[in-house]
């Protein structure tokens, strides 16, 4: 037994951990992308940018706190009224952002053959790309670090025991951080599936995602529900965007391509346009990201790990791990 | 009168829009992160300067805005007259354009231009040389660029099957050559490069195309993409064979050969345009035949209702590993022309961008016409070419105005530049001969059974 | 029925979706130059049916036959190109192609030309070329399309397209041609041009199968009839046999007085 992979084993159990934060984040990307293809049957792939403003809106909510006096380094607001403030103007900077997306670049060529709304949709992430560069500048803008430095303590600490002499002992840690984007996540997650599944407004999204003229034909706004669905899917991009920002205590004006390619591949490996699917695709994904990074050299090769286990998986399940199963009808 | 009133909605909608989108961006757009010194926070500020600037640009801005409202007015008023002044230029197009042969000349006939233009011999002053140069460059990056795309138009447009990483092919090409040229393997030029990046391209295409036959849609465009970008991760991580991120460059014994006119700096550059004259051809004249023959149909009928092709005896496997594997190959030996033409191969050069940038030029063009996908390959490298060269000051806001005029084409002619034209004298035909409502046309994608 | 060919048959043949027999153990044989309907209420498995003898559903136990030889699970441009074509009742044309394109994409089986033959514009190309539109055009106006032929099959007329799908299956010079309700949405003309195409084709010696509701065009011009019902042969035999069986009589009547008023789910929604 090489002593990399000992060292790779005794480290698991915290990649785990690592992995399971991680694929959160990109469920919450994932699901803005699952309920717009659900709906519209498009790849919305201004969505990695809709998350990237998010991040944005987050810091410069922070700043004006901490501009004005009142909170994050010694105001009279304490730390989670910040956070919850800077969520809050990021999801309404985003969702505001997702609502003027679809407006502008994808009502008017609704029903168009397939590829135009995919083309409009990547110029669209080029353009937001482009716009927050020429808008913001093109540095790195950084979350304040003392409070990072407040949010990422370790609150958790367990041992794993060894598991006989070729498994060694090690340990899982997680921070305040870590517990609050899991506390987040799975909060959004919860209140989405209420959403979706218990109120009016959520059971007409399903029908138009089943069949938008019958859905139109019952009297269903179906505007208001496709701008309803882009807005709850920024909103909770949004969120995933400050959760990130304060991860890595920075963002950048790319930094929604990277993530958006992830969240997307996960959606896909969920089997798109499936809600669950698209959570059950983050949390692989982000597995398989943390724990091939983990391995001696590994982090070189996460994308191409990530890739092939969606390969594998796609060869096994055509339409993603929870996608329909049915074949066409002829 | 009524015309009055559409345009007066049509421009609330306008304005409406207008006064979301300024809405939305304001945060962004007016207020700043900025860091004094050696704080270890940014504070927020009001955006000052930016104030001032647009209060310079606003007649700029004003100006602008009254062209184009004045611009629609002129349109929408003389619609009519302008409708069948356009009809009778494309009628004398269509009587100027009757035959095959003829069409194919008028194709040819500014590529043929473009191609000689730099031949033609006044261009004796040093300045002069450069700027030839500079235009060769730039015509050579098109004629790559058209290959490119009509290539990719094989399977995205032809075939229907979404190709997101269609760089990997160019990519494999490119490092085709790139890598027998590396002095320790012999510097091996064209004659041996060549049929690598056929082979190496050939076989990526087989790899790339073999999950297609399980995969619809999305989930195939998704792996294409995947595919596109685990190569550039393994090019990257497999430094010994290629550079790494370093990239290679090929030595001068393994360029292409040059064309010995004279003893002008041009030669080489020349040389390399006639290659990709000669490979641009070629890709159009093959694929304009097979794309009227009994394969083209083929590929039609599977992108059109799979289900049904294959009912009609089309092996839609075959078909479609066909249609990659082709489509792979024309990407091959652009990238080898990328090679020979840059001298040096990069990760950096294969990214998404790129193949999102050929994809983007098959659908402006308009999907499925090779006409489309060179216009469209035209049309966007020269774009982003001049906003790049020429607003040279401008330069963060190149991709700005990128992404707008993608969206803007896509939103105003969906069908792309040339695909629409088609569709819409099917629909105006339709329209003529109007049939009852109750018999209008059921097919729909997707219908229930 | 001795002395004649079997071409098409069915042993047993079934289909499960999930909990659903859609269709259980149907025995079926057509012979050459046979025309045969499958008749039954809505939902009762003929659609299925088809799907399974062309295998464009695998059967879930079943096996079928085309001229003696076991086809079950051939995918289904091999069970065309031995000479079993087809038309789907939700039609199914190449939407942007042209009508005649349509009717091209038919003759794919009957001929050869590949990449290099194109590329090269070889004499069999150019031969299979010319051979196949003329035919094409013969099958259109067969069809009475001879003027619609450059036009989007999407933007012919119902009836239209419907004698597209039959002109395109034509065109592989099938020996049995299957048609899965292909009166659905015509109006009285043109369901008696139909039937007038299908005697003149049954002339010609094709073998037909064919699904329909109407009666009248099913009585008139079938030499057998299978009713099924849920999935299940309810009964088989000449038209007269059928229309005097009472379990045939119950089940369509039977039906039709419970719902009178059930809508046709086949019928077209004009494109929102
Ligand atoms: N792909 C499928 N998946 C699940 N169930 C199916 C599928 N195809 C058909 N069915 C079901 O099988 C049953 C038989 O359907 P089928 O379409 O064969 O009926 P049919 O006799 O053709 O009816 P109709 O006269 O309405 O065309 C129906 O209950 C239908 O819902
Ligand atoms: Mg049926």
């Amino acid at each position: 037994m090489s002593e990399d992979f000992q060292a790779f084993l005794s480290n698991l159990p915290q990649a785990i951990a690592n992995g399971l934060v991680r694929g959160s984040i990109y469920a919450l990307i994932a699901l803005g992308y699952t309920m717009v293809y659900g709906i519209l049957g498009m790849i919305n792939f201004a969505h990695g940018e809709i998350y990237m403003i998010g991040s944005y809106a987050g810091i410069i909510a922070v700043a004006a706190l901490s501009t004005l006096g009142l909170g994050g380094m010694g105001g009279p607001l304490s730390l989670a009224v910040v956070l919850v403030l800077s969520m809050a103007f990021a999801m309404l900077v985003s969702g505001s952002i997702g609502f003027t997306v679809e407006r502008i670049a994808y009502r008017p060529i609704r029903g168009a053959p397939v590829l135009s709304p995919l083309i409009s949709a990547i110029g669209m992430s080029i353009f937001l790309m482009h716009f927050v560069m020429v808008a913001q500048g093109k540095d790195y803008k950084q979350f304040p670090i003392p409070l990072h430095d407040k949010l990422v303590v370790t609150v958790i600490k367990i041992g794993t025991p060894s598991l006989g002499s070729w498994w060694p002992e090690g340990s899982v840690e997680l921070t305040l951080l870590d517990l609050l984007t899991l506390a987040a996540a799975f909060g959004l997650m919860v209140g989405l599936y209420v959403f979706v599944n218990k109120t009016k407004l959520g059971t007409a999204m399903r029908a138009v995602a089943q069949d938008k003229t019958m859905a139109g034909l019952l009297g269903i706004d179906i505007d208001k529900v496709i701008s309803v669905t882009f807005v709850t899917g920024a909103i909770l991009a949004a969120a995933a965007g400050v959760l990130i920002t304060i991860r890595l205590s920075q963002t950048f004006y790319t930094a929604g391509y990277i993530a958006g390619m992830m969240a997307f591949t996960s959606a896909v490996l969920g089997g798109i346009g499936n809600i669950p699917g698209a959570v059950l695709g983050g949390l692989v994904l982000g597995l398989a990201e943390d724990i091939t990074s983990t391995y001696p050299g590994g982090s070189d090769w996460k994308v191409v790990v990530s890739f092939v286990v969606l390969l594998a998986c796609l060869m096994f399940l055509p339409r993603g791990l929870l996608g329909e199963r049915v074949g066409e009808r002829a | 009168m009524s015309a009055d009133r559409g345009i007066r909605d049509r421009a609330l909608h306008a304005a409406r829009l207008v006064l979301l989108v300024l809405l939305v961006s304001s945060p962004l757009v007016w207020l700043k992160l900025e860091r004094a010194g050696d704080e270890t926070r940014d504070r927020l500020a009001f955006n000052w300067e930016r104030a001032s600037g647009l209060l310079h640009a606003l007649p700029w801005i004003l100006l602008v805005l009254g062209a184009g409202a004045a611009l629609g007015f002129f349109l929408s008023r003389f619609k009519g007259a302008i409708a069948s002044a356009g009809d009778r230029v494309r009628q004398e197009a269509r009587k100027l354009a009757a035959t095959r042969p003829r069409r194919a000349a008028l194709v040819a006939l500014p590529f043929v231009l473009l191609v000689l233009f730099p031949f033609l011999p006044p261009h004796l002053s040093k300045e002069s040389q450069l700027s030839v140069q500079n235009y060769t460059n730039v015509v050579v990056f098109i004629t790559i660029y058209a290959t490119l795309a009509v290539g990719l138009n094989i399977t995205v447009g032809q075939a229907g099957l979404l190709v997101l990483g269609y760089a990997a092919f160019y990519e494999i090409g490119a490092y085709s050559y790139a890598i027998i040229a590396q002095p320790e393997r012999g510097e091996h030029g064209l004659v041996l490069a060549i049929p690598l990046a056929i082979v190496a391209s050939a076989t990526l295409g087989l790899v790339v195309g073999l999950p297609s036959l399980r995969l619809r849609g999305d989930y195939l465009a998704l792996v294409t993409l995947g595919f596109g970008e685990t190569l550039r991760y393994v090019i990257r991580n497999l430094e010994d064979l290629t550079g790494g991120e370093m990239g290679l460059s090929i030595p001068d014994r393994a360029k292409p050969p040059t064309l010995m006119l004279s003893s002008y700096a041009l030669d080489r550059q020349l040389s390399v345009l006639v290659g990709t004259s000669i490979l641009l051809a070629l890709c159009i004249s093959t694929t304009a035949r097979i794309q009227r023959s009994r394969v083209g149909r083929a590929w039609l009928a599977i992108r059109e209702d799979e289900l049904a092709a294959n009912c009609m005896g089309i092996a839609s496997r075959y078909y479609k590993l066909l249609a990659f594997v082709l489509s792979a190959i024309w990407a091959g030996l652009a990238g080898v022309a990328y090679a020979g033409q840059v001298g040096f191969v990069s990760p950096k050069s294969f990214e998404f961008d790129e193949s999102i940038l050929i994809l983007s030029m098959v659908v402006l063009g308009g999907m499925g016409r090779i006409g489309g996908a060179i216009l469209g390959a035209v049309l966007l490298y020269t774009l982003k070419w001049v906003l790049q060269d020429k607003f040279s000051e401008y330069t963060d806001y190149k991709n700005l105005v990128l992404g707008a005029i993608m969206i803007l084409l896509m939103v105003f002619r969906p069908q792309g530049l040339l695909g629409s034209a088609q569709l819409a004298q099917e629909l105006k035909g339709e329209e003529a001969s109007a049939p009852p409502p109750a018999a209008a046309p059921a097919l729909s994608q997707g219908a229930a059974p | 029925m001795s002395g004649k060919k079997t071409l098409l048959e069915a042993k047993a043949l079934s289909k499960q979706f999930g909990g659903l027999r859609a269709l259980s153990a149907v025995d079926f044989r057509v012979d050459e130059g046979e025309v045969v309907s499958v008749i039954g209420p809505n939902g009762a498995g003929k659609t299925t049916f088809f799907n399974c003898l062309t295998n464009v559903y695998g059967p879930s136990s079943g096996s079928v036959h085309f001229l003696g030889e076991d086809v079950t699970g051939l995918p289904p441009f091999k069970i065309c190109r031995r000479g079993v074509a087809r038309t789907f009742q939700n039609i199914r044309l190449f939407a942007e192609m042209t009508a005649i394109e349509n009717v091209l994409v038919g003759r794919h089986t009957r001929t050869r030309a590949g990449v290099l033959d194109a590329i090269l514009s070889s004499p069999r190309h150019r031969r299979e070329e010319a051979a196949s539109r003329e035919l094409a055009r013969k099958l259109l106006a067969r069809v009475g399309l001879e003027k619609d032929a450059d036009r989007w099959a999407r933007n012919l007329p119902y009836g239209a397209q419907r004698r597209l799908e039959i002109a395109r299956a034509l065109a592989s010079e099938p020996l049995v041609l299957l048609l899965d309700e292909p009166a659905a949405g015509m109006n009285p003309v043109e369901s008696q041009e139909l039937v007038r195409l299908i005697g003149s084709l049954r002339e010609g010696g094709l073998t037909i199968v064919l699904i329909e509701h109407h009666m009248k065009v099913v009585m008139g011009i079938s030499d057998r009839i299978y009713v099924l019902e849920r999935g299940a042969k309810l009964a088989e035999g000449t038209p007269a046999e059928v229309k005097a069986n009472p379990k045939v009589i119950e089940a369509y009547l039977g039906k039709e007085h419970e719902r009178p008023e059930e809508p046709r789910k086949e019928e077209p929604l004009a494109p929102p």
